[in-house]
C-alpha cells in the first residue's frame, strides 16, 4: 500500500497523467478526441510570443540607452568652459585623432559652423567618458 | 574539446529553426500541446498563481527562442534528438515544476515570516494546522472539490473510477492495469473516457 497523498498532489497527478497521455496520442486519436472543438491557438501565441520577445529587447535597449545618455549628460567632465574652447579642442582632436570620429561624423562635419554647441559638448563628454580626452586637455 | 562544443552548436536549433517550426505546427500538434498544457496548468490548481495554459505554452516557446541564442538562460531545442513538439512537451514539464516549487518555497517562506507567538507563548501562522511546506486548507480543498465533481462524472464507470484512484496513489499505467486486472484495449478506452470528460 502507498502513502495516502493529499488532494492537491492526487489532483497533480491525475492531470500529469492525463497531460502524457495527451502528449502519446497519435494524429487520428488526436483528430477524432478533439476534432468537434474549436482549433488551437498554439500557433498565435507562439507567433505573438517570438514577436512581443523583440519588443521586448528593443524596449530594453531603448531604455538602456536613455539612461546611460542621462548619466553622461548629469555627470561632470574637466571641459573647457567656454564655447569657443570648446570648439577649439574639437577642432584639435579632429585634426590628430580622425579615427577617433566616424568618417560620415567627420565629413558631415568638416565645416564646424554645421555643428551646434550641444553636438560638440555631447561628443567631448563621450570622449571623456571613454577615457581618451586627459591627453589632448593636457597639451 | 572545441570540435565537441561545435558539434553541440550544431545540434542546437536556431531562432529561424524555431520561428520555422513554430509556423508549420500542424494543426494536431497544435492541439496535442495545448491539451497537454490545459491538464499541466490544471494540475497545479492554485500553484499555478492564476497563470493559465497560454502561460505555458507562451513561457515554452520564449524560453526556447532564448535559448536559440543563450543556452545558458534559455532551453535550447536539440533538433537532431529530438522533434519540436517533443522539446515543446518538455519544456512545459519543466516550467511547470518550476512553478510548482516556486509556489511552495514562496508559500513556505510566507507562513514562517507571518508566524507570531501567542500570549501564552504559542506559534501561530496565518495557516495554523499548516507546517510550512505543506499545502494550505484552502488549496487542499479547492482541489478535494475538484477531486469529488471529477469523481461524480464516473459514478456509473467502475473502470474509469478504478484507474482514476489507482492514478491518484501514483500507480503507472502498467501497474494498473496488472493491479486490476485489465487489458490494454479496456485499460486504453477506459482512459479515453476519463479524458473526455475531464476536459
Amino acid at each position: 500500500m502507498r502513502k495516502k497523498r493529499k488532494h492537491d498532489d492526487e489532483l497533480d497527478l491525475l492531470m500529469s497523467f492525463l497531460a502524457e497521455s495527451v502528449a502519446q496520442m497519435n494524429d487520428d486519436q488526436i483528430r477524432e478526441e478533439y476534432g468537434d472543438e474549436p482549433g488551437s491557438r498554439t500557433k498565435e501565441i507562439f507567433k505573438a510570443a517570438i514577436r512581443e520577445f523583440g519588443r521586448q529587447k528593443v524596449r530594453q535597449a531603448r531604455s538602456e540607452y536613455e539612461s546611460a545618455a542621462k548619466a553622461l549628460s548629469s555627470r561632470s567632465y574637466n571641459l573647457p568652459s567656454g564655447r569657443s574652447e570648446r570648439r577649439e579642442l574639437f577642432s584639435a582632436i579632429l585634426s590628430k585623432r580622425p579615427d577617433l570620429c566616424s568618417p560620415a561624423f567627420t565629413a558631415q562635419h568638416r565645416e564646424l559652423r554645421d555643428l551646434t554647441d550641444s553636438d560638440i559638448e555631447s561628443f567631448l563628454r563621450q570622449l571623456a567618458e571613454l577615457g581618451l580626452l586627459d591627453s589632448f586637455l593636457k597639451k | 574539446m572545441a570540435e565537441q562544443k561545435k558539434d553541440v552548436k550544431e545540434q542546437c536549433a536556431t531562432r529561424e529553426d524555431v520561428r520555422r517550426a513554430a509556423e508549420s505546427l500542424s494543426p494536431t500538434d497544435a492541439k496535442r500541446l495545448e491539451r497537454f498544457a490545459v491538464y499541466r496548468v490544471r494540475g497545479l490548481g492554485r500553484k499555478a498563481m492564476s497563470r493559465d495554459h497560454e502561460d505555458l505554452l507562451r513561457e515554452a516557446i520564449t524560453s526556447t527562442w532564448i535559448g536559440a541564442e543563450d543556452t545558458s538562460h534559455g532551453r535550447s531545442w536539440r533538433k537532431a534528438e529530438v522533434s519540436f513538439v517533443q522539446h515543446l512537451l518538455g519544456a512545459m514539464r519543466s516550467i511547470a515544476s518550476h512553478w510548482k516549487e516556486a509556489f511552495d518555497e514562496n508559500e513556505a517562506y510566507l507562513d514562517s515570516e507571518m508566524t507570531i507567538e501567542t500570549e501564552e507563548g504559542e506559534t501561530r501562522g496565518p495557516i495554523q494546522s499548516a507546517p510550512s511546506g505543506e499545502p494550505s486548507q484552502e488549496r487542499v480543498l479547492i482541489a478535494k472539490e475538484e477531486l469529488r465533481a471529477i469523481s461524480l462524472l464516473f459514478e456509473t464507470d467502475i473502470e474509469a473510477a478504478l484507474i482514476i484512484e489507482e492514478i491518484k496513489e501514483g500507480w503507472s499505467g502498467p501497474e494498473t492495469m496488472r493491479r486490476l486486472g485489465m487489458t490494454r484495449n479496456q485499460y486504453e478506452a477506459a482512459v479515453r473516457r476519463i479524458r473526455y470528460h475531464v476536459k
